[in-house]
């Protein structure tokens, strides 16, 4: 018989408990089969938990507050983290590179969730329910577009190197001498997210329309949302790409249109 | 008239290069000889800022390289390099891809086809993929590039490592007429002796980090140091 519940149901800390014998069984199985995984697996365990639970406290007094001030702080912290975890994820960073990253997610969040929360969705006023989630999943994405855009960029000027001088020597600004290899970083950037919109909804369905569904809104709705979502992230990762590539184009020549060594 | 290109005691150590001085007429020709790994190269790119000299100056005609607009700089004084740059694309596409930087229109068929006679390539076709060309093709069409170019100073990186002798002969031949004709000034880095006479050029020679020369021609030298270096050229094995 299919019942479909009105309200989102808590799991409840007796229902966590029970997911966490989910856990258990996977430890068991490691083991059985020969792998001591019980160190990483109980690690991994109580870092889901304390992560979380962590989160969802902080964000729990966020929603209750509802002060402007809290949601900018929570905001900006979340942005300093994206840019100085992206930036590290690039082999030899051109000097600046994290504080390129994260000035560009600051500008690229601000409008996105401006022009998202305002115009598209139509929320009124400043509600951290929409500003929180949607802010972490531009930033999550977007730093991920910026760091592979400023590695492949990095690894263009390197193989390429020889190439470029000769452009340079030709009379090539630098802008001319590197237009492949920022297309290049920014196709780069843009492919995981528009490869994820091409099968989205046939092989998986994403986290926004299942949360909406599992918090009893109706699956149309829930697609609309994802949509929204889908195009809402490859603007912020193109954005962010091309915040970080012009950036990276200035640092990677001097001002006699030199190559740095990058 | 001021010379088209001046190295007033330039210094450039972690090259190798020390104190070089040379002055070069403009429409004269200069081929530049020494051992590999000597700072050859760097000294063409001393001229066009590529590199800058720990000290001395270098001007460009009768200007310090260091107070021309850059993009200006590198437009009057181009260098070819050794490995042949191609970009992507046709024949054509090769040729007129700087005067797309540069700003300026792209010429006639006919003009594109004069510039490739010059490098050596008279019947190559303009839509031919340039990813199919061979070495030395290769190094041709991008000397016919930079005919196309045509720099009041041009600085060619061993253009013709890749060719055998009587070819390179037929081409610096070539590029000698070419430059004569056009007022242009030839800087050309080399490995043969006998690319100089070729080409018409007065000969220098960058043996451990110094200048000998310009001489007027190979023969007419008398130092020690050049004669021993055109002895290691001459040894048996050596001689092509």
């Amino acid at each position: 018989m299919i019942t479909l519940a009105t309200a989102p149901l808590d799991p409840g800390w007796a229902g966590l408990g029970l997911a966490m014998l989910l856990m258990l069984a996977v430890l068991v199985a490691a083991a059985w089969v020969g792998v001591g995984m019980w160190r990483d697996g109980l690690v991994a365990t109580a870092r889901t938990s304390i992560q979380l639970l962590g989160i969802g406290y902080v964000l729990n007094w966020i929603f209750k507050v509802e002060t402007f001030w809290a949601i900018v702080a929570v905001l900006l912290t979340m942005t300093f983290v994206a840019g100085w975890t992206g930036s590290r994820r690039v082999e030899r960073a051109l000097a600046g590179t994290g504080q390129a990253l994260t000035l560009v997610l600051l500008v690229v969040l601000s409008i996105t969730l401006l022009y998202v929360t305002q115009a598209v969705i139509g929320v009124d006023g400043v509600d951290p329910r929409y500003l929180i989630p949607l802010g972490g999943m531009i930033l999550g994405n977007a730093m991920t577009a910026g760091s592979l855009a400023a590695q492949r960029f990095h690894e263009s000027l390197r193989e390429d190197r020889d190439r470029l001088e000769a452009a340079l020597g030709l009379g090539a600004s630098p802008k001319d001498a590197c237009r492949d290899a920022l297309s290049k970083a920014f196709r780069a950037a843009l492919t995981p997210t528009l490869n994820a919109m091409m099968i989205v909804g046939i092989v998986k369905l994403p986290g926004v329309m299942t949360g909406q569904m599992l918090g009893g809104s109706p699956p149309l709705e829930a697609a609309k949302y994802q949509i929204v979502v889908m195009f809402m992230l490859a603007f912020s990762d193109g954005l962010t790409a091309l915040g970080v590539l012009l950036f990276l184009r200035r640092q990677a020549f001097d001002e006699a249109w030199r190559l740095r060594a990058v | 008239m001021s010379a088209a290109l001046t190295l007033r005691t330039v210094s450039l150590p972690e090259r190798g290069l020390s104190s070089l001085s040379l002055s070069i007429a403009r429409g004269a020709r200069l081929a530049l000889l020494g051992e590999s790994g000597g700072g050859k190269s760097s000294l063409l790119q001393l001229a066009n800022r590529l590199l800058e000299p720990s000290e001395g100056t270098v001007e460009v005609l009768g200007r310090a390289a260091r107070e021309w607009p850059i993009a200006e700089l590198r437009r009057s004084a181009v260098l070819v390099t050794q490995t042949p740059a191609l970009f992507g694309g046709s024949v054509a596409d090769e040729l007129v891809l700087p005067l797309g930087w540069w700003s300026r229109a792209r010429p006639e068929p006919a003009v594109l086809r004069a510039a490739l006679e010059v490098a050596g390539l008279p019947t190559v076709d303009l839509e031919h993929p340039s990813a199919e060309l061979s070495g030395g093709e290769r190094t041709r069409l991008c000397l016919a590039r930079a005919v196309l170019l045509a720099p009041p100073l041009l600085l060619l990186d061993e253009p013709t490592g890749a060719l055998d002798v009587r070819t390179a002969r037929e081409l610096l031949t070539r590029l000698r007429a070419w430059a004569a004709d056009a007022q242009i000034t030839l800087v050309c880095v080399t490995h043969r002796p006998e690319d100089v006479e070729a080409l018409g050029a007065d000969v220098a020679y960058l043996l451990g980090g110094r200048l000998h020369g310009p001489f007027a021609n190979a023969a007419a030298c008398e130092d020690e140091a050049v004669g021993a270096f055109l002895g290691t050229l001459a040894s048996p094995g050596e001689s092509a």
